[in-house]
């Protein structure tokens, strides 16, 4: 099939997202209008209140604002604000054009969120305070699904920890008048299901975790907490489980499960939404612990990541963060994030000008066929504050089967389109601008599926795409940066996706014994880099980011994830240079992976990843955060000489942080005080 | 396939067997407690050419002359269970087997859907006498299929299932046969301890199956494969029909049966709490389950046969003990196409008691009533019983 490259006009307003707009413009099945997305927002100068005033004369049945936001916040007038949001199409096209009138700086689209997974009337909860005792550290965890019945998180067989659960993907209750989107559980409800299911002090799990909404096999949708092994429930055992021996009254756990179809999209943006949802939610609720008129402290894990962003914490999810952790001043909150995993993903690529005697550089991206996810790769420009960005460089795409793009500048309202024979778009090469803070362009790739069970469906070549970088007005240190969006289906899945991955024969993936890589080598030549990796939700300045170490080795996980950050507006005293520091992932080279509370009561299982890194450095600061001044990372910085885990000297701070850290994690020990 | 592993549960060919199941005796051989049957190897082939010319000139060797004196032997003594001792396993098998088909009869009548009705033979044999046998039926188990739709609309179980195969692929493949060591990993059954309880257990499962086949066979339910191409089931589906499920009926006869002889052991254990019983449940779900993650059954297959495997574990249980028996029945027209298999509806196992009724959306779909004895325990499969309940009684330490 040949494939030709067309020029498209720009007419009315240039997008703000070009994935938002790839997506709605190409990329989805046809759904109906009036279907309900999730979308993150973000307002600028403008309260949530002015916000639903400003759509309400064009879109009034179009915009739903989640009864997470109550009447303060909708009043609340910030420089910057993400709010979530469900909306129709009609509004998010127009939410997503540059110049806008609604107050929209930027925005990110999420999912369609079936009707019956919303609750219209939701209105916010009152939130009365909860007096707890001055040793309280309210234990959060945010991720795809929890066996929250587990021991692990019982005082005993009929009393939970788990004091709010809110499960995103879940029809409400219709005798919870509070919560917009899901089911939201709360400790009372829990420990009647609690002794309700269980018969000879055994508790049927598999009524349980119907009743609660989390498994729905009737309705075709995937929890983890169906299979034997579960991310979330893996990663609370380790931040917050205790035996109920211990009977733990101090860490009561707050937590929400994202709907698995926003994890299930693979390009990862789309779980914006949903995890703005999901923070506000758990914000609100944590609040309400208070010890002598003062919220006690809040910890979250989020052991989730992203390959893509640009790397400089301005990226929404970083600054998300912030505005989580800065949501309510009383409170000290922390938060832990694993550096990722991609360290070898070959996913990562670096347009180099500084030496003007080598040929300008090409980036090979193997798009691998059966691919049922769009794939997409994101050329970040330098940082630049004027008010045009200069044109640093242009861009050419060539595919597998078919002519060289014509080239795309940095420049608005760049775009070129690959189409079939029958004029089918299977490609979009765009240039959008990130907005302040971030103020870079951004040209993005964006290949639909290689494959599609679907009739009539347009379908991208799989093979090596060429993507062609020339100079233009950019300075010998300055780089382009380049990512490719994470496109992998998890087991359990269904979408089918394939991660895309830069194919340079240049890049040297195995050492002298056979063993990959972990570190660039030195003086390489190749555009394909290590180096960078780090997830791009972890540059963000707060949270404590934690990499992963094999014990038995003493060495950094293969896997994972590096530093630094690229050149960013707070340069040369970026916020971070990688990870803060390392913590157990794997017990050795064979033994992967580190035990915690496997779906089911009583049993324990393996994960391994950056992801189990971070929920123990939780684990570890929720003892210490009452006893301590200093900052979330300044703590982990002094941590770490208290319980240093010994790794190779010459290990580079960007891919451990200050150091390795030795956190036991044992059940049965009460914490401390 | 050796007469010896007739004596074993192998499912009765049924259900388990339907598929290639007797390749899977690996499943078996993986504990290695039926491994202990190879003793018998040891005796040779008697049948073999070999053998027979060894013990044709033996005898022509060392027969000598006529003997005109010998001490005369007693005769047998008939219909006496002392002989079953000195029979081996796969004539006892048959024994048993009789014992049990003889006392069913099954009906079907066709309304809206099919209902099949299982009878139970009820009066006194007189077993030492010839005269003609004067018997009456009554009802056992009265199964009416639900409506198609019921089917076509829990077909979107089997999509949510089907994402948890992966997880479970071990399970389901380790299951194809009868799941005899998933019991022996709750309970202490092996061929060596245990031989009888390995022998009650197949003829139960014998029986079951000729019950369950025959409801399958009334009632003509078609299976997942047969409503949808995308179901791909992850193992073949069986040629019966889909309800009841044979894997369930047959799961939680072992599993009521099981518990029956742990209840009645005196063991200290087993007596309070309802620990073991409820843990003997679970597997057997799990087991019923499975067969909806590979796509070969709907969830309401699986609570039909829970319903079917439970009443026919007491009536076998009467049938060895004289003991009162339950009669059930599961009307498929009441049951909500929404409903999941939830066992914990039908059966509250530390009472070890069925459940009155059954109550789900769309409105009582089981019920069951206990009745009181009315006839005889039947002498072999009593004595069966007996050996087997004797595997389960503990040492009294004061009685050395």
């Amino acid at each position: 099939m040949a494939y030709e490259w067309k020029t498209a006009l720009a007419t009315g307003q240039t997008p703000i997202d070009a994935v938002t707009y790839t997506r709605l413009a190409f990329g989805t099945p046809p759904v109906n209008g009036d279907a309900w997305w999730s979308a993150m927002v973000e307002l600028e100068h403008t309260s949530i209140d002015m916000f639903a005033h400003f759509v309400r004369p064009d879109f009034p049945q179009g915009l739903l604002i989640p009864a997470a936001y109550d009447t303060r916040d909708r009043a609340a007038l910030l420089d910057r604000q993400f709010v979530a949001i469900f909306a129709r199409r009609s509004l998010i096209e127009a939410l997503n054009e540059n110049g806008n009138t609604y107050g929209v700086g930027n925005i990110h689209l999420g999912m369609v969120t079936p009707d019956k997974w919303l609750n219209l009337d939701a209105q916010p909860a009152p939130t009365p305070v909860m007096e707890v005792s001055d040793d309280t550290v309210v234990s959060g965890v945010i991720d795809d699904g929890f066996g929250f019945a587990h021991e692990l998180f019982r005082t005993d067989e009929m009393t939970t920890r788990v004091d709010y659960c809110a499960v995103l993907p879940s029809p409400p209750d219709p005798k919870h008048k509070h919560a917009s989107q899901g089911r939201v559980l709360e400790g009372d409800q829990i420990d009647a299901y609690l002794r309700d299911f269980t018969w000879s002090d055994l508790l049927d799990e598999e009524l349980f975790y119907s009743h609660t909404g989390q498994v729905a096999f009737g309705e075709g949708k995937f929890s983890p907490v169906s299979l034997q092994r579960s991310h979330g429930t893996h990663i609370m055992g380790l931040s917050t489980g205790f035996a109920p021996i211990v009977d733990v009254t101090s860490r009561p756990i707050v937590c929400a499960v994202l709907p698995p179809r926003v994890v299930e999209d693979t390009s990862g943006i789309s779980l914006l939404p949903s995890l703005c949802l999901a923070l506000q939610m758990l914000s609100k609720r944590a609040s309400r612990f208070q010890s002598g008129g003062q919220p006690v402290p809040f910890i979250l894990n989020f052991s989730y990541g992203n390959f893509s962003g640009p790397h400089d914490g301005t990226d929404e999810v970083s600054r998300l963060f912030e505005q989580f952790l800065a949501a309510d001043p009383r409170q000290k909150r922390w938060m832990t994030l694993p550096a990722g995993n991609g360290n070898l993903a070959r996913a990562h690529g670096v347009f180099d000008f500084s030496d003007p005697q080598t040929c300008p550089p090409h980036l090979f991206l193997r798009v691998l066929p059966d691919d049922r996810t769009a794939s997409h790769v994101e050329l970040w420009m330098p940082f630049s504050d004027a008010p045009t960005p200069p044109d640093f460089v242009s861009i050419t795409v060539t595919p597998p089967f078919g002519t060289e793009s014509a080239t795309i500048d940095a420049r608005e309202g760049q775009q070129q389109t690959l189409c079939d024979s029958q004029g089918r778009v299977v490609a979009t090469l765009l240039y959008t601008y990130e907005p302040a803070p971030t103020a870079r362009g951004v040209i993005t790739l964006a290949i639909e599926p290689t494959a599609s069970l679907s009739e009539g469906k347009a379908i991208a070549p799989s093979g090596r795409w060429k993507i062609s970088a020339k100079p233009k007005d950019i300075s010998p240190d300055q780089q382009i940066e380049v990512w490719i969006r994470r496109d992998q289906t998890l087991p359990g899945y269904r979408p089918g996706g394939r991660q895309s991955y830069f194919d340079n024969g240049d890049y040297k993936r195995f050492g002298p014994f056979g063993r990959p890589l972990a570190v660039d080598p030195q003086n390489d030549t190749s555009p394909v880099r290590r180096a960078g990796t780090l997830s791009g939700f972890a540059d963000g300045s707060s949270p404590m980011v934690v990499a992963a170490f094999t014990r038995k080795s003493h060495e950094i996980s293969d896997y994972s994830a590096a530093g630094p950050l690229t050149q960013t507006p707070m340069s040369p005293t970026p916020f971070r240079d990688g990870p803060d520091a390392t913590a157990e992932a794997d017990q050795s080279l064979v033994v992967w992976g580190v035990l915690s509370a496997g779906s089911r009561c009583g049993s324990y299982v393996r994960l391994n990843g950056t992801s189990v890194a971070a929920p123990r450095v939780a684990r570890l600061a929720a003892d210490h955060i009452l006893s301590t001044a200093e900052p979330a990372r300044h703590w982990l910085a002094h941590a770490v000489q208290e319980a240093p885990f010994e790794l190779p000297p010459d290990t580079s701070q960007t891919r451990m942080g200050v150091g390795g850290i030795d956190i036991p994690v044992d059940w049965s020990d009460p914490p401390e005080r | 396939m050796t007469a010896e592993f007739y004596g074993t549960p192998q499912g009765a060919y049924g259900a388990y067997g339907a598929y290639g199941a007797y390749g899977a005796y690996g499943a078996y051989s993986a504990n290695g407690a039926y491994g202990a049957y190879g003793a018998y190897g040891a005796y040779g082939l008697p049948e073999s050419p070999v053998s027979a010319g060894a013990f044709i000139s033996t005898r022509d060797g060392i027969v000598g002359s006529p003997l005109e004196h010998i001490s005369p032997a007693r005769p047998g003594v008939p219909n006496d269970t002392q002989n079953l001792k000195r029979l081996s396993r796969e004539v006892r098998a048959a024994i048993f087997a009789f014992e049990l088909d003889s006392k069913v009869e099954m009906s079907v009548s066709t309304g809206e859907t099919a209902t099949a009705t299982l009878w139970r033979r009820t009066g006194d044999i007189e077993i030492h006498k010839a005269d003609r046998p004067n018997v009456k039926y009554r009802e056992l188990v009265e199964m009416t299929a639900p409506r198609q739709e019921v089917f076509e609309k829990q077909l979107a179980f089997l999509a949510g299932y089907a994402d948890i195969r992966q997880d479970r692929a071990s399970e389901i493949l380790s299951q194809v046969a009868a799941p005899v060591p998933f019991y022996q990993t709750l309970s202490f059954i092996d061929p060596a301890r245990t031989p009888f309880t390995l022998e009650l257990l197949a003829t139960a499962l014998r029986f079951t199956n000729s019950c369950e086949q025959q409801f399958k066979y009334a009632l003509a339910v078609k299976r997942p494969i047969e409503l949808s191409p995308q179901v791909q089931p992850m193992i073949q589906t069986p040629t019966h029909g889909s309800l009841p499920s044979g894997h369930a009926t047959e799961a939680f006869v072992m599993a009521r049966l099981i518990w029956k002889l742990l209840l009645n052991s005196g063991t200290p254990q087993y007596q309070s709490g309802g620990h073991w019983g409820e843990m003997q449940m679970r597997l057997a779900a799990r087991i019923a389950i499975n067969r909806t993650v590979a796509g070969v059954h709907f969830p309401v297959d699986s609570a039909a046969g829970a319903m079917l495997g439970l009443t026919l574990a007491e009536f076998i249980f009467s049938q060895c003990t004289g003991a009162s028996w339950t009669s059930a029945k599961f009307n498929g027209l009441h049951y909500s196409p929404s409903s999941d298999f939830d066992w914990h509806g039908l059966y509250e196992a530390a009472a070890d008691t069925q459940k009155a009724e059954t109550k789900g959306p769309d409105g009582i779909w089981a019920k069951a009533k206990t009745r009181k004895p009315d006839g005889n325990k039947m002498p072999a499969l009593a004595w069966l019983w007996d050996k087997a309940q004797e595997e389960w009684t503990d040492f009294d330490p004061l009685c050395t």
